[in-house]
């Protein structure tokens, strides 16, 4: 018998036109392509843009790009000497859509993480429907918080490796709660490596997901667990096979530098460690969170009665919900789920909404409209409280800052070392990246120690793109033992000290606070007036002038 | 006997146009304030690398599961095997060829789809 849910499919539809179009208002106005990066809100996503653009514009993965070398020859002759070690699969997709469609990098890596979003809601519909079509169907309005508050972060700050793992991870569990058929092993296999490949620990999420259907099968379809076994070995042969490559790059690299992201934590050590204006809580549900603890326990029994498959799933979700309480979690990695959990935890929603919908049938013979009644009701109570979801601009580069960026790209040569003079955005530094050269930051501390009678710049920061994304090969080697972690921490030079005259452009934002901003201008226009720099971009917003004479001369006529 | 074979490739090639209409319909929608070539450009493009090899991928057991779950599961396994394989081959290949790879696979596939049924 086919797994059908026909029926239903025109609630699916209106639910996933409602969720695009508040998405895409909030996150891009309405549009696909746009003239700087739009809805890049923090420099997280940044970081995950640049591997794609990078990916881009040298057609390889693994290709360092020419601005990270100090000349030519040292770039044709070192370009491959790496390979990526940051997460591959998103920036893969990006690329080929871009260079499918010519649209900016940029444009598609952010569109793409919200249509994943919105497939994962579509996936979650789906699983819960093996079970019950309808609950699954009342389970969608409440999906629509991922909008909004916190959860919303995980899209505009670049979360974007979890939510497309995640994605993943929904039709690795979809895919093993449909009735079993041949191929199925080597499908569930290559999700499964390409969670992995996504984000490492989203494969673990498989393995306990599989552990509990495992447990499902052990306690309702006892006779089946030699054919259950037997499909999952194939499926980790699969997976130990496809993956190997990637597992190997991964242990010797984040495995190296892992700490508290791989490591165990508690709710506690989460707390009071780290960073907590993006964590999470409970209450991020509002006014559902009754209705929640509610929905599971009722959805709980209906499960336990009908002995749905879906079983696995429940626990599943319910376990990782309250893991970080138990002290069983992969470290930071672990919380993220929590972004998630407008998608997972809208199985309880849809449960009460079930029973809502199962008493009125009960009450009323001419029950045909209590279905579209209920449904429309719950999606139009959840748009009423998620709304307003006003776009809030573009984002950390305004289309002004971006057209200069594009003069760097156009004009600053692929060699060039590039100054960022102090700004308040620098902080925001992967931002800075797509600028595509070799950047040299000045920080606050720069900023406070910047004096027109020394030319020497303090506490620079270089990003050092070549050790963010990529390992020397002999450090990825399989065999052997890896520098990874003293080499990238070398590698990384977080900060240096460098004379103004050692640079070829100089990029200075306005957009600054005052104190910075009206140092820099004193600085730059110092060097203009003793004829080492000149202006060649101006544009209201930034300014970037060319460094006219040679390191020595520049010396001179800055002590003069 | 020849109408068969055409009738299942049809049948196969009607399924994804029917997705790819609806997939535009909605982007359209959603991205409104976007021209009609750069929504079609861009729904043709992510179907391409998710739909198209998802829903080849899944041709083999297309009669254990319905037409609509097919659909959703092959954007997900479709990018999964898109992904996958590039991120091998482009280890010697370049991403510019590697593009093509989903419509050399879909070449393949509505040819075996016609040949399987004339045999």
């Amino acid at each position: 018998m086919k797994t059908s849910f026909k029926s239903h499919q025109f609630f699916l539809l209106i639910f996933i036109v409602v969720f695009l179009f508040l998405g895409a208002g909030k996150f891009f106005d309405h549009k696909i392509t746009h003239p700087s990066p739009t809805g890049y809100m923090a420099s997280d996503a940044f970081t995950h843009n640049w591997l794609a653009q990078n990916t881009y514009d040298t057609n390889y993965l693994n290709e360092l790009p020419p601005y990270t070398f100090e000349n030519e020859q040292q770039y044709l002759e070192k370009r491959n000497e790496r390979k990526v070690y940051h997460p591959a699969i998103l920036p893969i997709i990006t690329a080929s859509i871009s260079r499918l469609t010519n649209f900016a990098v940029y444009d598609i890596n952010i569109i793409v993480v919200l249509l994943l979003v919105t497939l994962s809601i579509i996936l979650n519909y789906a699983i819960l429907s093996q079970f019950n079509s309808l609950l699954a169907v009342f389970s969608l309005p409440l999906t629509l918080l991922f909008l909004q508050r916190k959860f919303a972060i995980s899209l505009s700050w670049g979360w974007w490796d979890f939510i497309t793992a995640e994605f993943f991870l929904l039709a690795i569990i979809l895919i093993f709660t449909l009735k079993p058929f041949k191929q199925r092993y080597l499908m569930g296999g290559i999700l499964i490596t390409v969670a992995f490949m996504s984000h490492g620990v989203e494969a673990g999420y498989a393995a306990l997901f599989v552990a509990f259907l495992f447990l499902y099968v052990l306690l309702f379809q006892r006779k089946k667990t030699i054919g259950f076994l037997t499909e999952q070995i194939k499926t980790a042969i699969v997976v130990v096979i496809a993956s190997a490559y990637a597992v190997l790059i991964f242990l010797k690299t984040w495995g190296e530098i892992g700490g508290s992201q791989i490591y165990a934590m508690s709710y506690q050590d989460f707390i009071t460690n780290h960073n907590l204006n993006y964590f999470i809580h409970f209450a991020e549900f509002i006014d559902f969170r009754a209705i929640i603890v509610i929905g599971l326990l009722i959805l709980g029994g209906l499960l336990w009665k009908s002995k749905s498959r879906v079983i696995g799933y429940y626990l599943f979700v319910i376990f990782m919900s309250l893991t970080p309480y138990l002290y069983f979690t992969a470290g930071e990695r672990g919380f993220q789920w929590r972004f998630f959990w407008p998608i997972y935890l809208s199985m309880a929603f849809g449960s009460v909404v079930y029973l809502v919908y199962l008493f009125l049938k009960s009450q009323y013979k001419n029950s045909m409209f209590i279905k579209p009644a209920l449904f429309l009701g719950c999606l139009g109570i959840v748009v009423f409280i998620v709304y307003p979801l006003p776009f809030n601009g573009p984002g950390v580069i305004d289309p002004a800052s971006y057209e200069a960026y594009n003069w760097v790209q156009n004009n600053v040569g692929q060699h060039d070392d590039v100054l960022i003079m102090p700004s308040l955005t620098n902080n925001q530094i992967s931002s800075l990246y797509l600028l595509k050269r070799d950047l040299f930051v000045g920080r606050p501390e720069t900023s406070q120690k910047m004096s027109v009678d020394n030319p020497n710049l303090l506490l620079l920061q270089n990003p050092g793109m070549e050790s963010i994304y990529f390992c020397l090969q002999e450090d990825c080697n399989p065999f052997g033992t890896s520098q990874f972690a003293e080499n990238s921490l070398k590698q990384n030079r977080p900060y240096e000290n460098r004379s103004v005259c050692s640079f070829n452009y100089i990029y200075v934002s306005l957009r600054n606070n005052q104190e910075m901003g009206s140092k820099n201008i004193a600085y730059i226009q110092n060097l203009i007036n003793k004829n080492i720099t000149s202006p060649v971009f101006n544009n209201q917003v930034v300014v970037i002038t060319k460094n006219i004479v040679n390191q020595n001369e520049c010396e001179t006529k800055f002590n003069s | 006997m020849n109408a068969k074979p055409n009738l299942t490739a049809k049948s196969e090639l009607k399924g994804l146009s029917i997705a790819l209409l609806l997939v535009f319909i909605i982007f359209k929608i959603a991205f409104y304030k976007e021209g009609i070539i750069n929504v079609l450009k861009f729904s043709v493009a992510f179907c391409y690398f998710s739909l198209v090899p998802g829903y080849i991928a899944l041709y083999s057991i297309r009669s254990k599961i319905s037409n609509e779950l097919r659909m959703i599961l092959a954007f997900p396994l479709g990018l999964a095997i898109y992904a996958f394989i590039t991120y091998y081959l482009n280890l010697v290949v370049s991403l510019q060829y590697l593009v093509f790879l989903p419509a050399i696979v879909f070449i393949i596939y509505v040819w075996l789809v016609k040949k399987r049924n004339k045999d």
